[in-house]
């Protein structure tokens, strides 16, 4: 059989194949039934599709948002190593206040409505009490205090305030030092002298941090703000702040 | 085919945008119901479960038609819709055939090709077309039957298009070897096919 003839023959297939498939009769009925389904269905509508999309993405955001909040809230290795791999990136002494920041004020949830500054202070020893109002005289406006406590953090016993503004965070920490803890000997230069007072600073992420040492104790005021604004706040909160411990230290201040 | 819409029932109180859905789909897709029906008869071999995957094959097209896009081919857009529900059909009543039953067909059936019987009726050339493996079917139905391009067939089985043209090959030989055998079993094949008569 030669290829024309082949080829023709497998045309002349074709063509019968074709026609005897499309020689089937479709049910009449079929028509009508496929009509009566959709009928019973509504219309197709896109923003059904899109509505399951922004659906879909609320599920991964909420999803993320949990795990970051786990993450940094929930479990307390996870905590550790984020307050290591942030306060790492400073100075040996600044670190130490950060840490506590860290810890207490920036992990916690804090509640609706917040307890009276009096009923706040009653948590900590009364010789501390008076850092308080030098605090909430030297920081900006409408800052209130919310957190007011002793606390403990990696083998380091802590004087914690914090004050909150909206979602502005800031805390006076004053931790005592441990034996030849000192930013002299720590070769630390001050940021700049106010009456006699070497202020220190430090920035990390979005935290800034200002810090006077005292004899007996390190101070540190961190917060989320600029750092202008807050080296501001301890050179306003740092004189009142020396005297206070001055006296706890016995000494002038 | 009458052109009543397809979901006239509800259309009083949907959107205007449900309504102008409801008309494409009224336009674009209903007029293939029959091109689908032969082709899901062939694939599952009976009228009742074609009737159903036919059923099934418009009501999926119309709950995703938001996502057709206009101007696109929707007889093979609904053909890939076809081939996914009949593959689902096929499941539910029948284990595959293995790989190894379809190259033992093949390898007693591809012989050298075949003279085709004239004298065949439309009823013996869809027994033969029948007897060969549903992959090699369903490429010489697309092709050969709905005269789908290549790539378009590759497109609605979801196989490479260097498949679907050595599937095609393999498919009309096949179907040559098939019809001389539905041939020569009524007695005719040889009488026609080898010049007998």
């Amino acid at each position: 059989m030669s290829e024309m003839q082949m080829n023709r023959e497998e045309q002349a297939l074709r063509d019968r194949l074709r026609a005897a498939v499309r020689r089937t009769e479709t049910p009449p009925f079929l028509e009508a039934r496929i009509r009566a389904n959709l009928r019973a269905t509504p219309a197709p509508a896109r923003w059904r599709s899109w509505a399951l999309a922004a659906t879909a993405a609320l599920v991964v955001l909420a999803a993320g948002v949990a795990y970051q909040l786990g993450h940094l809230r929930l479990t307390s290795a996870s905590q550790d190593a984020y307050i290591a791999s942030v306060t790492n990136r400073v100075a040996t002494l600044m670190r130490v206040g950060l840490k506590d920041h860290i810890h207490c004020a920036v992990f916690r949830k804090y509640p609706g409505n917040t307890p009276p500054a009096e009923e706040l202070l009653r948590k900590i020893s009364p010789e501390y009490r008076d850092l308080a109002p030098v605090i909430a005289r030297a920081t900006p406006r409408d800052f209130h205090l919310v957190i007011a406590h002793e606390c403990r953090y990696q083998g380091r016993n802590y004087v914690h305030l914090a004050l909150k503004r909206g979602s502005r965070l800031l805390s006076l920490v004053v931790a005592r030092k441990a034996d030849g803890e000192s930013f002299a000997t720590e070769n630390t230069l001050p940021a700049q002298v106010a009456a006699g007072l070497p202020l220190y600073s430090a920035a990390v992420q979005r935290f800034e941090i200002a810090a006077f040492e005292s004899r007996q104790h390190l101070v540190y005021v961190i917060s989320d703000m600029p750092a202008k604004q807050n080296m501001e706040t301890m050179l306003a909160a740092a004189p009142g702040l020396k005297e206070v411990l001055a006296k706890l230290e016995g000494g002038a201040a | 085919m009458s052109q009543e819409r397809p979901a006239a029932g509800v259309a009083a109180h949907e959107s205007d945008t449900a309504g102008a859905v409801s008309g494409r789909f009224e336009t674009e897709a209903m007029p293939h119901i029959n091109d689908l029906f032969r082709t899901a008869l062939r694939l599952t071999g009976e009228r009742g479960r074609a009737e159903d995957v036919v059923q099934e094959v418009y009501l999926q097209a119309w709950k995703s038609f938001n996502r057709f896009e206009p101007g696109t081919n929707c007889r093979a857009w609904l053909f890939k819709i076809l081939f996914h529900c009949a593959h689902h059909d096929r499941r539910k009543w029948f284990r595959f055939p293995l790989l190894k039953e379809t190259e033992e067909f093949l390898e007693a059936n591809l012989t050298a090709a075949e003279p085709i019987p004239e004298h065949l009726s439309d009823a013996e050339i869809l027994r033969a077309l029948d007897r060969i493996p549903a992959e090699f079917k369903n490429v010489v139905l697309l092709v050969d039957v709905e005269e789908f391009a290549y790539k378009e067939a590759a497109e609605i089985l979801g196989v490479p298009i260097g498949t679907v043209m050595s599937r095609l090959s393999r498919g009309r030989k096949l179907l040559r070897g098939s019809l001389a055998q539905v041939a020569e079993s009524y007695g005719i094949g040889k009488v026609q096919g080898r010049g007998n008569a």
